[in-house]
């Protein structure tokens, strides 16, 4: 299914109707000229943040309530601006897909659709309101379930009164361009009739709501595992992996599914795990033991506890199951132990190695920032355990492998170490991270152009073509003022001992409550979809929407 | 696809499915051949595409706009709220107030977080009021209430909570719980305030940041343009939260006002952030910890986690708080064409009658389906099925076999309708039903009251021959039923009866009843009339639903009104049914025939179709 065009709105201008997916990077129209989509670019130290967003004129009555949207594959959620929460967080479930007067649901005794599907369909397709793939998608029934959950929404959370206000939407970065058209249609067409809708996205919004401008943003979602680069908050490089929330409802459901035959013989339909059941079981029962070190030190950190689960499956009394067993699926989805780098995909790398991989493509002195500022968001992200055990095996891969952007030298390996001792004895001591970024930047093989040099050009790029108002200051573009900015920031930033090279995890509060601060705080979006130019331009060719 | 069979939904016009209209000939009187009006593929309402769930209503949830006329459903109208109550104590919540209270019961209502029952107020049991945690303010010997689940025994003394007067409840467990929040950044390393740390840890973060980040926004400058109408903006403001939340002292904010500076990020727990590091013992004694006491009851559900704001994060059911009970609104709907109200209910709370409301079944036919050999009919009404046995009892059908039922169309409006359908003549989805309707143009009387009704049906011939009708209508009448049908009662000789083509079954003064036959397809072959694809195992293969039986017919009403130019009194004269019997389409001296029509698609559900073997 390919793109409606959508000519001139601004959101969709840059983009042609034959990718679904824009560029990562997120910038006003003008400027995507200049800058490729996905090649790194240091970030734009010391512009203020109401350069950047505000212009004069933008900020609005403190009366007015806006109203925040949050939009992902399984969940929407809705509340007002300044709120720390949303007021709903709405679950796409099969059960909201039924006919109006259908009430089969509250029937007691009613088997749910939930376990034909999973066998019929994709695994948890029923569950999700969309997926990426958008060539399978019937963009219609998206809408659909799209109009009457935000229906739902206003009629039993918001109960809002008829003046039109203005909403926020945050959606997951590089969200297919037709899904997001089919987003902005529904909240346009709703009758809130809001006058102006913005667009952000998530791992920005995540940066936030975790008080950073820059940092590592590793959204484990729902059909993949997204790893942001965000500083000076900008996407700056991202890379995915379908190790996400999805193969772990999977890999849990097998895994029981395995249990439980073992017991029994194998009559195989019976004992299915249906879907909602093995996402209950992850969302309850699921944890992440932490990291094992592979010299084998007499390791007391183990459970040997049993857990009971109710299975739906076996008619009759709950199973036990080891609690170490319920960590199995976390720990193979995304950390991959026993499978070798090389057997992946490039789109299944484990979480580690993918951090790594954004890491590396990352300039040093923002690779520094986001290494002390890794955000783990995302539904998985909950899970007990999994964020200090993602930051263990981040800071035990870098230090196998510190920063070189060759995995493996093969043969060549030993060759190429002694060649590199005596040419840079800094590089050797593997956990590059420690020392100092200054030191680091001359010489470094990785960083392909002097730091500073790279900023200004970066500068007079996105200067010369960005609109006045998102322009960052004229003065700051020499390197000395830079490098002055720079100093004047150390002090006002964490203290650096502790902060600029370690391992660290910082957390949010997630996209939702990120989009409620940046709203309340009155911040112009780069994205702001206007009514008028939706009602004129944004709906060419796509059935008449506006009543 | 709804529990019990047989049943109608009706599409709304303005459903992207049901856009496409067929084409219908006007078979007017041409009624030898069994004249099934095929209708293309393409233009046919598919029942079975996932979006018909979106589409399609039973007739009771629609409504009609009278300026547009036409059928109005969710989608195309809008709806705005005319009061704002609590669904428990019906006391209705002044506007200005809803938004803060977050939506919910501002007094003492709430819901259970475990099992969302009603939670009641109970009188502390005398006791145990010494050991248990009091507010200071409490004096010893005043009594002491606490919530009580009165369906599963779950009670806020599970978390710690009591209250000192029995009113007010939602706002002292506000209270209580900011006291907590707040409680837990004392130093103080009890065993309560650590659980409180888990518990609420992060919930007043947001403030923080919020905060934290307004200061640094005012630091960066122009303060003015950026939030001017902010309680922010004055600087003796911003100096006093900055105190409080010990951030900059008031000269450090003000010396680096002087000159613009990057917004700095957050630090420390004060202004909202919370770090952790990568290898921290603790943490992981905690989680294992965690892990081994664990266990399955202990947890929440999903749905007690999206309950309520505060339990989003609640992985324990002690960390599930009680939320006040969510508000209910009463709305009035508009058409979102021509903006007048379709439906507004008083406004006052208790009173449950509508001030307006047209309801699509007062001017849209319906359209009800039974089977001609009925075993019970009364039974089978699906308002007399009280038992799930008895909806259990579903009407199943068998492939390659034809059954008959009685499509009768009811007309709700005080003009003759003339009814056309058009139905496909395969049932579209994966199985393939063939469908012919024996007479599908016809007309249906006007709408009588009550009692002329009810007469009607009892003595058909009598009730004919008493109506004053137009000539046309019994000129039609004459020639689609034949002479022999308006003699016939049919409760005695439906048995014997058989269905003619192009002769309508029965006729009562406002309804008609025609025939339909279906010989159910077969759940096997049906895949083979699909041309093979790639997807063709896919395709094969049945998804829930598509062995139901239903027949999409579109209907169309066509009528004539007489519009009256001048004259305050009714505009139209169809839409008031206030006082008037029938209008005469012969009459009316200064008024002018108009004609109206609405066309819909609707959906008939039959049964499912069991394979033979099964
Ligand atoms: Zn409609
Ligand atoms: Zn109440
Ligand atoms: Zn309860
Ligand atoms: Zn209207």
């Amino acid at each position: 299914m390919a793109a409606p065009p959508s000519p001139s709105t601004d959101y969709f201008s840059g983009r042609s109707s034959t990718r679904t997916r824009p560029g990562p990077t997120v910038l006003p129209p003008q400027s995507r000229l200049a800058a490729t989509p996905g090649s790194p670019r240091t970030p734009l130290l010391g512009r203020s943040i109401s350069s950047q967003f505000g212009s004069p004129g933008s900020f609005r009555t403190e009366q007015e309530d806006l109203i925040i949207y949050e939009l992902g594959a399984r969940h929407l959620s809705a509340g007002f601006a300044g709120e720390g929460r949303p007021r709903c967080i709405l679950r796409f479930c099969p059960g909201m897909g039924r006919r109006v007067g259908d009430y089969r649901g509250l029937q007691a005794g009613y088997k749910s659709d939930g376990q034909r599907g999973s066998k019929d369909k994709g695994w948890g397709e029923e569950y999700e309101l969309y997926r990426t793939d958008v060539r399978q998608l019937d963009l219609g029934l998206v809408e659909d379930k799209l109009e009457r959950a935000v229906r739902q929404i206003h009629a039993d959370y918001l109960q809002l009164d008829t003046k039109p206000r203005k909403a926020v939407l945050a959606v997951p970065s590089l969200l297919p361009t037709p899904l997001l058209e089919v987003a902005l249609k529904v909240l346009f067409d709703h009758y809130t009739q809001p006058p102006s809708i913005v667009i952000l996205t998530t791992p920005i919004l995540a940066c936030v709501s975790a008080g950073l401008r820059n940092g590592l943003v590793v959204d484990i979602g729902w059909e993949e595992t997204v790893v942001t680069a965000v500083g000076e908050y900008k996407e700056i490089y991202q890379r995915r992996s379908v190790r996400a929330g999805k193969v772990l409802g999977q890999e849990m459901a097998s895994v029981l599914e395995k249990l439980v035959g073992d017991g029994h013989d194998g009559r195989d339909d019976d004992m299915r795990i249906p879907f909602r059941h093995a996402e209950d079981i992850v969302e309850r029962m699921g944890w992440c033991r932490p990291r094992r070190a592979t010299t084998s030190d007499a390791d007391p950190a183990t459970t040997t506890s049993k857990k009971k689960i109710p299975l739906p499956t076996s008619s009759s009394s709950p199973i036990e199951i080891p609690a170490e067993t319920l960590s199995n699926p976390p720990e193979t989805i995304f950390f991959a132990p026993s499978t070798n780098l090389t057997d992946h995909d490039d789109n299944e790398l484990p979480l580690q190695n993918l951090a790594h991989a954004v890491l590396l493509h990352l300039p040093l002195d923002l690779r520094s920032l986001c290494l002390s500022r890794i955000i783990l968001t995302g539904g998985v992200s909950a899970l007990p355990g999994l964020k200090q055990r993602f930051l263990s095996e981040l800071h035990a891969l870098i230090r196998e492998r510190g920063w070189d952007p060759v995995a493996s030298y093969g043969s060549a390996r030993a060759a190429f170490m002694t060649k590199m001792e005596k040419r840079l004895p800094s590089r050797t001591k593997p956990p590059d991270a420690n020392s100092p970024p200054s030191t680091a930047l001359t010489h470094s093989p990785t960083n392909p152009t002097k730091r500073s040099s790279l900023t200004s050009t970066a500068d007079h790029n996105t200067a010369s073509s960005m609109p006045a108002h998102a322009r960052p200051h004229d003065d700051l573009m020499d390197p000395r003022s830079l490098q002055a900015e720079k100093n004047h920031a150390i002090g006002r930033y964490r203290t650096e001992a502790e902060t600029k090279n370690a391992v660290r995890g910082v957390e949010t509060l997630g996209a939702w409550a990120g989009a409620s601060l940046v709203a309340s705080l009155r911040i112009k979006g780069v994205h702001e979809v206007e009514r008028e130019e939706w009602v004129k331009y944004g709906l060419r060719g796509g059935g008449g929407g506006v009543y | 696809m709804a529990a019990t069979f047989p049943y109608t939904h009706y599409s709304c016009p303005c459903s992207d499915l049901a856009s496409s209209t067929p084409i219908i000939t006007p078979a007017r009187r041409t009624s030898t051949a069994p004249s099934n009006n095929t209708t293309d593929e393409d233009t046919t309402f598919n029942s079975h595409d996932p979006r018909a769930e979106y589409a399609l209503y039973p007739l009771d949830h629609l409504l009609f706009c009278d300026e547009c006329d036409a059928i109005r459903c969710p989608i195309c109208y809008g709806e705005e709220i005319i009061n704002w109550y609590c669904p428990q104590c019906l006391f209705e919540v002044p506007s200005s107030t809803v938004k803060a209270d977050g939506n919910r019961c501002a007094r003492n209502c709430c819901n259970c977080p475990v099992c969302t029952a009603l939670l009641a107020v109970a009188v502390m049991p005398q006791e145990k009021n010494g050991s248990e945690r009091l507010k200071p303010s409490d004096a010893a010997g005043e009594e002491a209430y606490l919530l009580q689940c009165q369906y599963c025994d779950w009670s806020s003394l599970d978390i710690g909570v009591q209250f000192s007067k029995s009113t007010k409840i939602t706002e002292q467990l506000a209270k209580q719980r900011k006291s907590r929040i707040t409680s837990r950044t004392d130093s103080g390393g009890d065993v309560t305030k650590k659980t409180y740390t888990q518990r609420y840890g992060r919930e007043d973060a947001f403030d923080k940041l919020l905060t934290f980040y307004k200061a640094q926004l005012s630091e960066a400058g122009d303060p003015q343009a950026a939030y001017g109408s902010s309680p922010y903006g004055s600087p003796a403001n911003l100096a006093r939260i900055m105190s409080i939340y010990g951030g900059l002292s008031v000269n450090a904010l003000k010396k680096s006002r002087e000159k613009p500076q990057p917004m700095r990020e957050a630090g420390g727990e004060s202004e909202g952030a919370v770090t952790y590091g990568q290898d921290d013992k603790l943490a992981e004694d905690a989680l294992l910890q965690q892990i081994e006491g664990l266990s399955w009851e202990d947890t929440t559900a999903p749905e007690q986690r999206l309950s309520s704001a505060h339990n989003n994060n609640a992985r324990h059911l002690d960390d599930l708080w009680p939320a006040a009970t969510p508000l209910r609104t009463r709305k009035g709907r508009r058409c979102r064409t021509c903006r007048q109200f379709l439906s507004r209910p008083d406004p006052k709370v208790n009173n449950l009658r509508y001030k307006i409301r047209l309801l699509a079944q007062n001017h849209v036919p319906r359209l009800s389906i039974k089977p001609l050999h009925a075993p019970s009919p009364l039974l089978s009404h699906p308002s007399f099925r009280l038992r799930p046995t008895d909806v259990a009892e579903q009407p199943t059908l068998r492939p390659h076999t034809a059954y008959q039922y009685i499509l009768t169309v009811r007309n709700p409006i005080f003009e003759t309708v003339n009814i056309t359908l058009a139905t496909p003549t395969t049932t579209p989805g994966r199985v393939a039903s063939r469908v012919t309707i024996l007479c599908p143009t016809f007309t249906v009387g006007p709408a009588g009251d009550v009692w002329d009704e009810a007469l009607s049906t009892s003595t058909t011939s009598s009730s004919f021959s008493t109506t004053r009708n137009d000539g046309g209508r019994q000129a039609a009448m004459a020639s689609l039923t034949g002479r022999n049908n308006a003699g016939i009662s049919v409760a005695d000789e439906a048995g014997d009866r058989q269905p003619e083509a192009g002769k309508v079954w029965e006729r009562s003064r406002s309804s008609t009843s025609v025939v339909v036959e279906v010989v159910a397809g077969s759940l096997t072959a049906g895949s083979s009339i699909v041309p093979k694809t790639e997807a063709e195992m896919e395709r094969e293969r049945l998804e829930e639903g598509d062995e139901v039986l239903e027949v999409p017919v579109f209907v169309r009403a066509e009528w004539e009104v007489v519009e009256e130019k001048e004259g305050g009194g009714e505009v139209l004269g169809v839409e008031k049914r206030a006082g008037r019997s029938v209008v005469s389409g012969g009459g009316g001296g200064g008024g002018e025939k108009v004609k109206k029509d609405v066309g819909f698609w609707c959906v008939l559900g039959l049964g499912r179709i069991v394979e033979g073997g099964v």
